[in-house]
């Protein structure tokens, strides 16, 4: 079996692509769609075709969704001051994700067992760990068997890891902090990662290597 | 042909009608719905149950897609659902099968919500 080398860009998103039936891509369908709803449902091939259509369904209820889930978080934010648009945002992101991309199936409990986790599901319970520390802003998350050699990234689609325990590589935007040096809030992540991974999850989680690929500054003003 | 009382596709559709139920009462399963955008709709989502015959008997082998509650923990939801699956396939499969049905039981969890 020829392995090749990781080339350049790291899994584009195209490579594991949701292909309707029809031969269209969901990512295509839902582009059109975004860009302009009345146009994408008056498009002749889409108009006609089952699956195109289904898919437009499912694009609406999701819409549906999230407009009903702005306006819960307006009512909420309401009275706090909490920003409206990143909570919609993030989990209409969630849902894209899983939804078109949802990755391998990563082995979840003992050995033996026959139970599995889609990859985007992990990822997404390790970046909202992570981002529980302060001021850590989670970016791309990928579940490997513990002993995947170290800066390679297996491709796979939509395959299954093999049973055993994993390894995450998390790559993070940390704060900058003179009271809390990066060695010091990398632990910390891990350290939330783990416990996530232990308690939330039920995952034998291994190892969490964690990459600091940015520092933020953005302490308010004046303090 | 085997049973003289349920058309093979019946059986079929009874037993994965059987096992969607039993996971979806799992305490911690939010849906069998493999996609979230889909509408919610009657059993059979993300389940799905083949029946193959063996020298003892059958074998049934169910394979189910769950989204999971967040408030649950994970692989605790998909060892009730297993237990819950088995439990209910063992009651749909016709007693007077020559054995008892050897069952196995695949769980995925496709989100957490």
């Amino acid at each position: 079996m020829a392995m090749s080398p990781e080339s350049g860009s790291p899994g584009s998103p195209r490579d594991v692509a949701h292909t309707l039936p029809c031969g269209r891509p969901l990512e295509e369908v839902w582009d059109a769609w975004e860009a302009d709803p009345a146009h994408a449902a008056a498009d002749p091939h889409t108009a006609r075709c089952p699956h195109c259509t289904a898919a437009l369904a499912d694009l609406r209820s999701l819409d549906d969704l999230v407009r009903r889930g702005a306006a819960r978080d307006a009512e909420r934010a309401a009275g706090t001051a909490e920003p409206v648009a990143a909570g919609v945002t993030e989990r209409v992101m969630d849902v894209v994700r899983t939804e078109l991309r949802p990755g391998a199936s990563v082995p979840l409990g003992d050995a033996g067992e026959d139970t599995w986790i889609v990859e985007t599901a992990v990822a997404h319970a390790c970046r909202a760990a992570a981002e529980s520390v302060p001021g850590v802003r989670a970016e791309s998350c990928r579940v490997l068997p513990l002993d995947a050699a170290p800066e390679r990234t297996p491709a796979r689609r939509g395959g299954r890891l093999p049973r055993g325990p994993v390894r995450v590589r998390l790559d993070v935007a940390a704060p900058l902090d003179a009271e809390r040096p990066v060695p010091k809030i990398a632990d910390a992540v891990r350290e939330r990662v783990r416990s996530a991974a232990a308690d939330r999850l039920g995952l034998d989680l291994r190892a969490v290597d964690v990459r600091v690929l940015d520092l933020l500054d953005d302490s308010p003003e004046g303090e | 042909m085997t049973d003289p009382h349920t058309a093979p596709e019946d059986l079929d559709a009874r037993l994965t009608a059987a096992a969607a139920r039993a996971a979806e009462d799992t305490p911690g399963v939010a849906s069998l719905r493999p996609r979230p955008t889909a509408a919610p709709r009657g059993a059979g989502g993300g389940v799905r149950v083949r029946r193959t015959r063996t020298p003892g008997g059958w074998r049934l082998h169910a394979e189910l897609r769950l989204a999971v509650h967040r408030t649950h923990r994970a692989l605790d939801v998909t060892r009730a659902a297993r237990a819950a699956v088995t439990t209910a396939l063992r009651a749909a499969h016709p007693a007077d099968a020559d054995a008892d049905a050897d069952i196995a039981v695949t769980v995925t969890v496709t989100a957490l919500v």
